[in-house]
């Protein structure tokens, strides 16, 4: 196997930029939510920051496992389609919430 | 999954950046999302183009991030089994509706500035 590199900590920093650009999402919708003063449009900004929360455990384990072990390990097919569910969900509400 | 454990495993490093890519393609997402907010909270609340550009932005933010983990898997797919990279159908699906969003925008500013 050939040597990784960098692209373990190009990735883990990937998934900090990742998090990043959902709490900015997260505290936008939040805003949103109250400013608009109805009760049920704060359900996106609450899916946006339960996103927030798991991605960013499930990318901190995967990087203390990368620490602890040195070998790189592949993020499992499953966490990644539970992020690309969460951000559609969250977008979805809102679409649904404010026609 | 199938498909993500037929073949051989490809090269480390492939894996990785194909990760990477999706997380690029769930922040664009987010942006999208982010930008449809921010265009509903400057748009006065009665504004009809306002909401409808808010909702196209978070709908084409929804697409994308809809799109991200299939386009990963079919990415993972083809590298696991030598097969040439599947057309990249999520990058013209967002330049579209990109193209399309700012399109109907920049109409509304040509026609509501002549008035």
């Amino acid at each position: 196997m050939n040597d990784p590199g960098l692209q373990p900590e190009r990735t883990w920093l990937a998934w900090k930029r990742t998090v990043l650009s959902q709490g900015v999402c997260a505290a936008l919708l939040l805003h949103a939510a109250v400013e608009s003063g109805r009760g049920p449009v704060i359900l996106p900004a609450l899916l946006a920051s339960g996103a927030v929360c798991a991605t960013y455990l499930v990318a901190h384990r995967a990087h203390r496992r990368l620490r602890a072990t040195g070998t790189p390990q592949q993020m499992p097919a499953g966490l990644l389609a539970m992020v690309s569910a969460l951000t559609m969900l969250t977008a979805l509400t809102t679409v649904l919430l404010w026609l | 999954m199938a498909d993500t454990e037929s073949g051989q495993e490809p090269d480390y490093r492939f894996t990785l950046a194909n990760e990477r890519t999706f997380l690029a393609w769930i922040r664009t997402s987010l942006a999208l999302v982010a930008a449809g907010v921010a265009v509903h909270q400057l748009f006065p609340s009665f504004s009809v183009h306002g909401l409808r550009t808010a909702l196209a932005c978070i709908a084409l933010g929804a697409t994308v991030a809809a799109g991200g983990y299939p386009h990963w898997r079919r990415i993972q797919r083809a590298m696991r089994h030598n097969a040439p990279l599947p057309r990249p159908r999520l990058a013209a699906i967002l330049v579209t509706g990109v193209v399309v969003i700012t399109a109907v925008c920049g109409v509304f500013v040509i026609v509501s500035s002549g008035r």
